[in-house]
């Protein structure tokens, strides 16, 4: 390991600024590392070696220039396969219709390379991003245990940040993909309220639900990439937590499947909060136990929409369990989706009103540490791991996962916090807060 | 279709697949039968809700609007 693979994106540009590192030779070191311990992870389907030492070289020359992009300036991060980067192929992890070549990149993306950030490679994720590995592109492993899945679907992204092979990556989250890898690999990962993060370029999976958004090895780093990835502004430390009222949201059904571990890291978390001199209480909701029923009643449809033409025309493409879900989709009435987006709409109205008590939620982020495989999309273990993260999705809030510590066989327990529409920042804020308590810890894996 | 919307065999479902845009074997819609059984007992569950709001456009609506 070098020191400079897990460094802050801020210390790394401090150190482009002051000469001591260039962009040319961290973004070497980079791929190094990933040729070095991918074997081992599977996070990345491509690298894109000689466009991302290009655009090194072209930020060192910048900065030697005094053209200086801001804090994104010649860092390498990842992007999920299912985001287009002109030039580079997107093959969604699947053999349907896969490869493509976009000319144009996402929004998202030009957005990056507007900030200076280095395209590294394009990163492993579930099968179009719906809940099922593709047998010919196979798990991402888990930086803190190779025997272990590093969640899903955007796995690949977590997995990257959280071994030092990049500095940051975009996921995207339609029911928890950003936020339970994140909790799965012990980095932050944010998925931001809806509609913040243009989705053009970013493959659908469900248009009501879908968001993307920043994985990071720190709250600040996730806040820079954001910053990056919309071209506004995130302050992670606007707030303090001194009077700040911190709602803990009752789930039903989480006694069946919260691990002790988890339970004792998320009670550590707000202790944590309230010896910084936020306020904790316990707050809940009715029918959060149908936030998954409504969840898969909209997305179900939606992506059988999506993948109509597709689903037609080389179903063989998919994955067996991708294949059957898209499939599934076509059954569900019409008046069964009405009714998920009634439940939509009221749970959105009743958090509205619930944050007229409390300032931020929280709540674990999955209720167990990272299971051997995925459990599948619509079972039992599906729901257990959806538990928290999905009713996030239906309503549109920002919901941040941040590290709260190990479990006794070291393992990362993540911690969700959960904000108003648009406060974004403040659901950063915590985290940072929550950080400086419990500092992020890096990943064991080492290269053979 | 029995009482529950769950109640379905195989042939029921490849017909509402059908109607729903895919066309499928009777031996392909035995496959996805458990699939779309598990689905629908969570509409089922939906149903028995009493939620009287609207439904629509949900959450891509402007949120102030839904305090």
């Amino acid at each position: 390991m070098s020191e400079v693979d897990f460094l802050s994106i801020a210390e790394l540009g401090a150190r482009y600024r002051g000469k001591a590192l260039s962009p040319v030779e961290v973004t070497r070191q980079a791929l190094s590392r990933i040729k070095a311990l991918d074997g081992k992870l599977n996070a990345f389907i491509a690298l894109l070696e000689s466009d991302a030492l290009a655009q090194a070289a072209a930020a060192e020359r910048e900065l030697a220039a005094g053209i200086d992009h801001g804090p994104l300036h010649g860092v390498p991060v990842a992007i999920k396969d299912l985001i287009a980067v002109a030039g580079a192929p997107t093959t969604f992890a699947s053999r349907a219709a896969s490869p493509q070549h976009p000319g144009e990149d996402a929004a998202l993306v030009r957005n990056l390379r507007k900030a200076g950030a280095v395209l590294i490679g394009k990163t492993n994720l579930l099968e179009y991003a719906y809940g099922a590995v593709h047998p010919d592109y196979g798990q991402t492993n888990n930086p803190w245990d190779p025997a272990r899945t590093s969640g899903g679907s955007s796995g690949g992204s977590a997995a990257a940040v959280g071994a030092g092979l990049c500095f940051g990556a975009v996921g995207t989250d339609t029911g928890g993909s950003i936020r339970i890898p994140a909790a799965y690999c012990g980095v932050a990962g944010l998925k931001p309220s809806f509609g913040l993060v243009d989705l053009e370029g970013v493959q659908a999976l469900s248009w009501s639900l879908d968001h993307a958004g920043p994985l990071a090895r720190s709250v600040a780093d996730a806040a820079r990439l954001l910053e990056g990835m919309t071209g506004r502004f995130f302050p992670a430390k606007r707030h303090g937590l001194k009077g700040l009222k911190i709602g803990v949201m009752a789930h039903p059904g989480e006694s069946r499947f919260v691990q002790p571990a988890v339970k004792s890291r998320f009670e550590a978390a707000l202790s944590a909060l309230e010896e910084g001199g936020a306020e904790i209480q316990p707050v809940s909701l009715p029918d959060l136990d149908h936030a998954a029923d409504a969840l898969l009643t909209i997305l179900e449809p939606e992506a059988s929409v999506i993948h109509q033409r597709l689903i037609a025309a080389e179903p063989g493409g998919f994955g067996e369990l991708t294949r059957l879900q898209i499939e599934a989709g076509f059954a569900l009435p019409a008046t069964a989706y009405i009714r998920a987006q009634q439940l939509q709409r009221e749970l959105a109205r009743r958090y509205s009103r619930l944050f007229a008590t409390v300032d931020a939620i929280l709540s674990p982020s999955v209720p167990w540490v990272a299971p051997a495989e995925d459990p599948a999309l619509g079972e039992d273990g599906g729901e257990g791991e959806m538990l928290y993260s999905a009713i996030y999705n239906l309503v549109g809030l920002p919901a941040l996962s941040v590290f709260a510590g190990l479990s006794p066989e070291r393992l990362p327990v993540g911690i969700q916090i959960v904000a108003p529409w648009g406060a974004d920042d403040l659901a950063l804020s915590i985290g940072a807060a929550l950080e400086a308590r419990i500092p992020p810890i890096a990943a064991p894996l080492q290269p053979d | 279709m029995g009482s529950k919307s769950s109640d379905i065999d195989a042939e029921t479902l490849r017909r509402m697949l059908q109607a729903g845009g895919l066309e499928v074997t009777a031996e392909r819609a035995a496959r996805i039968l458990p699939v779309v059984v598990a689905l629908l007992k969570g509409c089922d569950r939906l149903a028995r809700l009493d939620i009287e709001g609207p439904g629509g456009a949900g959450i891509t609506q402007a949120p102030d609007a839904l305090a």
